[in-house]
């Protein structure tokens, strides 16, 4: 076929189209998008709504058809016999009737409730279930704003919690050994009663008073080295992480405050310190916090100011079988080469280190022919001058050398105090 | 200096217009630089072809792209939200988005997201170097936002593509062995496909001398709460027996259903361009529809189109018409065929390439 004949064929077929739609005036498509979609819930229920009427209809009938064959109740021939059986089948026949029709009457309307209900009941579940589903849409945007606030500030909480942990390592770490003894007797036994603390910081209190500011005394124990300062004029105060060992410091009524070392050295101002004391509490402290908390001393110092170190002599084996661990709070001894180098690395530009707390002579090994142990001198240099020459003294003289030797690498000075300057 | 330009969409499957729109552009972008298509949603055949959202910001640090080409259709929120942050030039390919109030009472979530890709489109025009539309009508749609210089191009198609597949033998015989006409509806059973109104017109159809008709609706129905209705509708129009709805399909069986069909009917609101029409006349399938959106544009003179306020009986009618007058479906048959070299893939690869020199 040529294109002019398929334009016909078209033609023709649209022409039958549009002169048929045309005929059959049907609905146009309702501009309403919801009206589209409702007819497969519609046809249902207008379907439902139908066939409920129509059975009501029907109940109605059979009672007009009822009352119909009751009145028309016509026997056919005049006898009086006939009329009366008529009549009585009429009456009976009535009484019936009428029986079925109240009957029929409370069963249409009974019916006719109840169809009316059930549409009722299905209008409202489509309400119901679109109010419930905005509902749902609404608590849900809603719930959604809300666990996100809920979130964000869990997430601020979480963040300075964080920061309030990173901060608090140290004290929790030593917050974490709760013995179930008292850190005073403990204080009482291994470091000595406070009198003879008072004895032997004396030189220290002096060099910290002596810069004229005011001292910071970490760790500060039972607040001897506090006490020594102010008795010589000083102004100082104390951090300590024992609660029980901060009670008696209060009760003496010296200021001291149960916080971490860092803390309390954060809290000062810059360059405004002029002593720090850490007496025996670097071998506390991790490699990590012992380098901070200097380089933090060092920050807080004014200059001229001093930073006092004392701890445990690394290089005495002494120290390792006798006291060191006599402390389960103790991490590491601390090398005074090593304290010097991080003290200087730090910035501190003089820094001074004596030995201190000899070990007694008891402990040490005596000379042959003296109960005094082997010094550096020779026990005996300045007696029997006379006798150099005796092979006996010189053997003695000979082995007490040696004793001497062992004397110092065994029974080096038990602590070290390290005065930094700024 | 190679030039970089990438595709992105929301789903790639395989027989998906858009999908194959994107593969084609990338094989002639090939040929000019580097070229990846990144989707959100990937099915399974096409892993190996197309890449995961999750690829791209590890394949720009070794390839920053000169432009993306964005295919907007359906919406969501995590798509847009990928397409909103990219930092290149866009390209956009508008394959339309359905107006989200034809899903509201089936999907509220689903229409939000196409009310949010609507909403984004005034900001997307604002980035855009070269907007492409598959129809005047999606053109129209697209300046309307605010886009400029819209190109009708970018919807890439083979409308012979379903023909090269073996139709399936299965659905061949079970055809072959109905004794009355088939009428075939293709596309996804969507509200704006207006399936009520398919259904209300095959009712009809029933009834005016066609007793032993048979409707096909061929194509996924992923939204079931649609689908509950149309099945409660076919059974209330007492069509259970004369109704066949395949649910997603291979391309060998919805070859088979073109070419079984006697005539291939669309009653849909909303149309970007209407790819079935296409098919439909390279299957050789003559074709009656409601004249809306870009229907017409599509169909052109190849198709019985109705006016789009036309419903139900005047289809019925038309198709009616069309199953007794066999000289006027073998002349709708013959324009169709002709309708589709409008379509061959030579002319859209052109009108894109155009489209791109353009903007470059």
């Amino acid at each position: 076929m040529k294109p002019d004949n398929d334009d016909a064929a078209i033609h023709l077929l649209l022409d039958r189209i549009r002169r048929r739609t045309e005929r059959e005036d049907e609905p146009r498509v309702a501009p309403s998008l919801l009206q589209h979609f409702t007819p497969p819930v519609d046809v249902a229920a207008v379907a439902a709504e139908e066939k409920a009427q129509r059975s009501i209809g029907e109940l109605r009938t059979l009672r007009t058809g009822l009352a119909g064959f009751a009145s028309s109740s016509r026997i056919p021939g005049g006898s009086l016999f006939h009329r009366v059986i008529g009549r009585s089948v009429r009456r009976d026949t009535q009484q019936l009737a009428d029986r079925i029709d109240l009957l029929i009457q409370q069963i249409a309307d009974v019916v006719e409730a109840t169809a009316g209900s059930l549409l009722e009941l299905e209008h409202a579940r489509e309400v119901e279930f679109e109010r419930i589903r905005r509902f749902d849409r609404e608590r849900t945007a809603e719930t959604v704003e809300r666990l996100q606030s809920t979130f964000d500030a869990a997430r601020a909480e979480l963040h300075s919690l964080r920061e309030d942990v990173a901060k608090n390592t140290e004290f929790i770490r030593l917050q974490e050994f709760r013995p179930p003894f008292s850190n005073i007797a403990y204080g009482d036994r291994f470091r000595g009663s406070r009198s003879d603390l008072l004895l032997r910081y004396h030189d220290v209190a002096q060099r910290l008073v002596d810069t004229g500011g005011s001292v910071l005394d970490l760790g500060c124990g039972r607040g001897e080295l506090i006490e020594l300062v102010m008795a010589k004029g000083g102004v100082a105060r104390g951090v300590e992480l024992d609660p029980e060992l901060v009670d008696f410091c209060r009760s003496i009524f010296l200021d001291v405050v149960q916080t971490s070392a860092t803390e309390a050295l954060e809290a000062e101002p810059d360059d405004s310190l002029g002593g720090v004391a850490m007496i025996q509490v670097v071998e506390h402290l991790t490699a990590q916090e012992l380098v901070e908390t200097i380089a933090l001393a060092h920050r807080k110092l004014r200059t001229g100011g001093r930073l006092a170190i004392e701890t445990v002599n690394a290089t005495s084996p002494f120290v390792f079988t006798r006291s060191f661990f006599c402390d389960p709070t103790h991490t590491t001894p601390v090398h005074h080469e090593y304290l010097q180098f991080v003290l200087e690395q730090a910035g501190f530009i003089a820094v001074d280190i004596s030995f201190r707390s000899p070990v007694p002579n008891v402990d040490q090994l005596p000379p042959i022919g003296s109960s005094e142990p082997c010094t550096d001198e020779h026990p005996n240099a300045d007696e029997g001058s006379g006798d150099d020459h005796d092979p006996i003294q010189q053997l003695e003289s000979a082995v007490n050398d040696r004793f001497g030797q062992i004397n110092r690498f065994l029974f080096g000075a038990q602590d070290y105090l390290m005065v930094a300057t700024k | 200096m190679p030039l970089a330009i990438h595709q992105t969409l929301i789903a790639a499957a395989p027989g998906d217009a858009v999908t194959n729109s994107a593969l084609e552009m990338r094989r002639l972008l090939r040929a000019v630089g580097p070229s990846e298509i990144y989707a959100l949603h990937i099915h399974q055949d096409l892993i190996d072809v197309v890449r995961p959202l999750s690829a791209y910001r590890g394949d720009m640090q070794r390839e920053p792209p000169r432009m993306m080409i964005v295919h907007l259709s359906m919406g969501d929120a995590t798509w847009l939200g990928f397409v909103l942050a990219l930092r290149c030039s866009l390209a956009i390919s508008y394959h339309n988005i359905t107006p989200a109030a034809y899903f509201e009472p089936w999907d509220p979530e689903l229409a939000d997201f196409l009310r949010f890709g609507r909403a984004t489109m005034p900001a997307l025009a604002a980035r855009t170097e070269l907007a492409m539309a598959d129809s005047s009508y999606n053109a129209d749609e697209l300046t309307a936002v605010g886009f400029s210089d819209v190109h009708v191009a970018g919807l890439i198609i083979d409308p012979f593509q379903l023909a090269r597949f073996e139709p399936e033998r299965r659905v061949l015989d079970a055809a072959n062995s109905r004794p009355g006409p088939t009428i075939l509806h293709v596309g996804q059973l969507f509200p704006h496909k207006r399936i009520d109104i398919v259904l209300q017109s095959f009712a009809e159809l029933l009834t005016r001398g066609r007793p032993d008709a048979t409707l096909v609706l061929a194509g996924a129905s992923r939204l079931t709460s649609y689908r509950r209705a149309v099945d409660r509708l076919v059974a209330d129009l007492g069509l259970t027996s004369r109704v066949i709805i395949t649910g997603s399909i291979s391309q060998h069986a919805m070859s088979a259903h073109y070419r079984s069909a006697d005539v291939l009917v669309t009653a849909s609101d909303h149309e970007g361009f209407c790819v079935p029409l296409v098919e439909a006349m390279a299957f050789e399938v003559p074709i009656v529809a409601r004249g809306c959106a870009a229907i017409p544009e599509t169909a052109g003179e190849a198709a019985v189109v109705l006016h789009k306020d036309r419903s139900a009986v005047s289809i019925a009618i038309a198709i009616d018409e069309l199953l007794d007058d066999r000289s006027a479906a073998d002349a709708l048959r013959r324009r169709g065929r002709n309708r589709t070299q409008e379509f061959t893939l030579e002319r859209q690869r052109r009108r894109f390439l155009e489209a791109l020199a353009n903007a470059l």
